[in-house]
């Protein structure tokens, strides 16, 4: 009887083991006095469609109550993300009846698994006690919410005094915050360009360093080849510090770092023909080594150049070559401060 | 130095998790689920620092987060503390109300504003405003697009 089109989506499933109806819970996670009309899954099953919106994502779901103690057909199971079960404090049997629906919560595999009840305070008449009953929750991986339950004391007010703002919420609204912080499969994420802020910053370097390459290419001809060298040395650094592996230069600034990523990002995304230089430089093995060699060979070059330009020219040369060696090298960046200065 | 820090639900789940040690000796899964199932149940008015094997473990519970934070025996209890203190406050600048869905759906920019803040298992930022920089910067860049 039961195809796939009959569980169109993932779900909550929300039990009573007391005299309060899942419908009423269900009424109140979605905040509207009357509830829509409930569609029927699989003959038996009562979901209710429910529209999460938050600042993150927004998903369709459905919240669904059980007519009888079941485990559903086999895409229920598979589509049920949520459990919250409300219960009687007052009576044994509504825990027992909660020890019972627990070994059916074991198949579903649910992520989000909530225990609700009024109140568990010393003179409501509980059967009991609020730390058992904790550490009962932590056993099963449920957690306990009071709908009534008094406002938590001591630490958390001192932190909220300091400046966390982020409030216990207490009662239902705990049940829909908990239900809005589980990676729903159908979610859809908003706001894909700030999200995305790390590549569109990397395409803004890349075009700022297009321009900057160009200019020293203006300049002195094989220069930028040298500027290339250095950002594939920041980017083999970078890689070693993702690794783990980072060795000494623990004081270095981190703005100096963040250079460094960021410049390594530049290479990754820039043209071909750096892609392909960096990936040799990565691909090996002793990736410092590599470039080196590369280096050297485009010094070579470089002193070919130079001994073309007249001799002041050839003066103002050298000293940018020195430079660019000293960048790829890794030397302190303030030791050439000076000589940047002298230079503009 | 410190070790690792686990950020947890109130039902266990883990939200992010960042060790700065890498002995090959632990098993990062089992230490973690050990550590939260220690820190969960233990009362409010019980005290935030314990003892789980060789580490100090610290942690501060802020409505539905548990932030742990698991050192070595040279680390200070109280500045540990103040530092997870900070550390969320500095979540919260950034985030405004800083909740768990900020945690799941933020999480590089959690973790780039953690590197800011320790490097290599020492505390090494404790201006707010300077360890928020980088990840402004990197905001910035994505509004003006």
């Amino acid at each position: 009887m039961a195809s796939a089109a009959l569980v169109p989506g993932p779900c909550a499933v929300f039990i009573s083991c007391s005299s309060y109806k899942p419908e009423h819970l269900i009424r109140e996670v979605i905040g509207d006095d009357v509830l829509p009309e409930p569609e029927m899954w699989a003959d038996t099953i009562q979901a209710y469609p429910w529209h999460i919106n938050t600042k993150y994502y927004s998903a369709d779901v459905h919240l669904c109550t059980l007519p009888t103690q079941t485990l559903g057909c086999r895409e229920f199971t598979d589509a049920v993300q949520a459990v919250v079960i409300h219960f009687d404090s007052k009576s044994e049997e509504s825990l027992s009846a909660v020890r019972c629906w627990l070994t059916f919560v074991a198949h579903w595999q649910p992520d989000v698994r909530l225990l609700v009840c009024e109140t568990l305070a010393e003179n409501s008449g509980a059967v009991i006690s609020r730390e058992k009953l904790r550490s009962y929750c932590l056993k099963v991986a449920f957690e306990l919410v009071e709908r009534y339950g008094e406002p938590s004391s001591g630490d958390e007010a001192d932190d909220s005094d300091e400046g966390f703002e982020e409030v216990e919420l207490g009662g239902m609204r705990r049940v829909v915050q908990a239900l809005h912080a589980h990676l729903w499969p159908n979610l859809e994420l908003k706001d894909a360009s700030t999200q995305n802020s790390l590549g569109v910053l990397a395409s803004q370097l890349q075009d700022h360093a297009a321009g900057r390459v160009s200019d020293a290419g203006a300049a002195t001809g094989r220069f930028a080849r040298a500027d290339v060298a250095s950002h594939i040395e920041g980017a083999c650094e970078h890689t070693e510090g993702a690794c783990g592996s980072v060795e000494g230069d623990k004081d270095k600034k981190d703005t100096e770092n963040m250079k460094k990523q960021t410049t390594g990002k530049v290479t990754a995304t820039g043209d071909g023909v750096m892609d392909r230089e960096l990936l040799t430089a990565l691909g090996n093995e002793d990736p410092g080594g590599e470039s080196f060699e590369q280096l050297f060979e485009r010094m070579r070059i470089m002193k070919e150049h130079a001994a073309t330009l007249p001799h002041d020219q050839r003066k103002v040369f050298a000293e940018q070559v020195a430079i660019q060696f000293w960048r790829a090298i890794g030397g302190a960046e303030d030791e050439i401060d000076q000589l940047d200065i002298e230079d503009e | 130095m410190l070790k690792f820090l686990l950020i947890v639900n109130k039902q266990g789940h883990l939200r992010l998790s960042k060790f700065w040690c890498h002995d090959k000796t632990v098993n990062k899964t089992v230490l973690a689920s050990d550590v939260i199932r220690n820190c969960l149940c233990r009362d409010e008015k019980q005290c935030s620092f314990l003892d789980y094997k060789d580490f100090k473990i610290i942690y501060r519970r802020y409505a539905t987060l548990y932030f742990l934070i698991g050192a070595d025996k040279d680390e200070n209890e109280l500045a540990v503390y103040e530092f997870i203190h900070n550390f969320v406050e500095v979540l919260n600048k950034y985030f405004k109300k800083v909740c768990e869905l900020d945690v799941m759906y933020g999480l590089e920019r959690v973790h780039l504003i953690l590197d800011e803040m320790v490097s290599d298992g020492e505390a090494i930022e404790m201006n707010q405003s300077f360890a928020l920089a980088p990840v402004q910067v990197l905001d910035a860049f994505g509004h003006r697009r």
